[in-house]
């Protein structure tokens, strides 16, 4: 049995008055987002590395070249207080050998005459008195 | 006026020679490098024998004297290479301001001395005695002094507080007021040999030491010299060579400067721990 256009009209008219639940579009629209980020991450690491650094730097703001230069000065600061300094090492004591290095003393001279500038040279060794 | 000629005449033939009182300076041909050589000339005795330094590279055979503006000419009477003293006589200055000398300067040390300078007298102290410099010993130890002002040009003379003579100004120190003087004993001694040969000669003894060895100990004797023939052995430590006492290699060079040929010296050792004393004759040398 066909319906009847007033029953057509009523029909419609009750469906325009229809509206979703309470929380629906906030539902639809938090689904749609956990589905995106799924599909992301099972994209090859690279491409989607560089996909993410590539929407970064094109969404780049100066508010977050100011976020990235504190933290680094931050991380450069911290770091500089956190590294460990060098430990005082104590030099081994020296162990004995069984040979001394002497100075040699330069050979006594003896002058001819007295003559006392420095370029003077005597004889050295024995001398005949 | 005849007695008053006559009296006149005869004083100036009596006349002593005027003294020189002027400085008097020996001046030799310059260095080679162009600067001039001088040293204060000092008497040395009543005959106008004067003594002078030479400076090394001078050549000693051709001094003037200076005597304030006037040059006189000089006769050179010998000049030894050792000492670097250089002994000549004037003729045209008759009886300089002679000094008198003393005979030996070994008990000079520790004493106040004055250096007889042109521009006044400069107080200075006989501070030791310097025989060695570095690694090198001289062939006789000098007189070190300290002067309140610069060090007096070479060839002053300097006085003990009686006047007589001690030394003369050898030269300078490295730094600061202090100064070399050949004693009055090594002039003597040069002196001596030089009116009457010309020239030095040292007394030989044929004895052989090791100018490194820390005690004056004798390595070798020659054979046939004087030393052998006294009984000097190899391995006799030297004590004392006539009123001079050795305690090292430069002491017993020293010692053996001052020795003349053919007087005899007293000479203690010390042989197997036991002193012993030796009459020691030194000759000519050998080569001679």
């Amino acid at each position: 049995m066909k319906p009847s256009v007033e029953q057509l009209e009523n029909l419609l008219a009750l469906k325009s008055h229809e509206r979703p639940e309470e929380g629906y579009w906030q539902d639809f629209l938090c689904e749609f987002h956990q589905r995106q980020r799924e599909q992301a991450a099972e994209k090859s690491g690279l491409v989607s590395f560089y996909n993410r650094v590539s929407a970064w730097f094109a969404d780049l703001s100066p508010s977050k070249w100011a976020y990235g230069a504190g933290l680094a000065y931050a991380t450069v600061t911290v770091a500089f207080f956190l590294m460990p300094k060098g430990v005082d090492v104590e030099n081994a004591p020296a162990s004995p050998v069984n040979y001394q290095v002497v100075p040699t003393a330069p050979p006594v001279e003896q002058l001819d005459e007295l003559d006392l500038s420095p370029s003077t040279q005597g004889s050295v060794g024995e001398q005949v008195f | 006026m005849i007695l008053w000629i006559l009296a006149a005449t005869i004083q100036l033939v009596h006349a002593e020679p005027l003294a020189v009182h002027e400085p008097m300076l020996a001046s030799y041909p310059p260095l080679p490098d162009g600067r001039a050589c001088e040293s204060v000339a000092v008497p040395v005795n009543r005959d106008a024998l004067l003594v002078s330094v030479v400076a090394p590279g001078a050549n000693p055979a051709n001094p003037s004297l200076l005597m304030g503006n006037r040059r006189v000419a000089v006769r050179l009477i010998g000049y030894d290479p050792v000492t670097r003293l250089g002994f000549f006589q004037t003729k045209e200055v008759a009886a300089p301001h002679t000094a008198e000398w003393l005979d030996d300067a070994r008990g000079c040390v520790g004493s106040t001395l004055r250096a007889e300078t042109a521009g006044g007298p400069v107080k200075c102290l006989a501070t030791g005695w310097i025989k060695q410099i570095g690694g090198k010993v001289l062939p006789l130890a000098l007189l070190r002094v300290n002067f309140d002002r610069a060090v007096p040009p070479a060839g002053t003379a300097l006085t003990e507080p009686g006047g007589r003579v001690v030394g003369i100004v050898f030269q300078s120190a490295a730094s600061g007021n202090t100064g070399y003087a050949i004693p009055a004993e090594a002039v003597h001694r040069v002196q001596r040999d030089l009116v009457k040969g010309g020239r030095l000669v040292r007394g030989w003894l044929g004895l052989v030491l090791h100018s490194e060895s820390q005690s004056p100990r004798v390595v070798r004797v020659l054979p046939d010299s004087p030393a052998a023939g006294a009984g000097i052995l190899p391995g006799d430590v030297l004590l004392a060579v006539g009123s001079r006492q050795i305690s090292d290699y430069a002491d017993a060079a020293n010692a053996f400067f001052y020795l003349v040929p053919g007087e005899t010296t007293q000479v203690k050792l010390l042989r197997g721990g036991k002193p012993l004393a030796l009459a020691l004759t030194p000759s000519r040398p050998q080569a001679e």
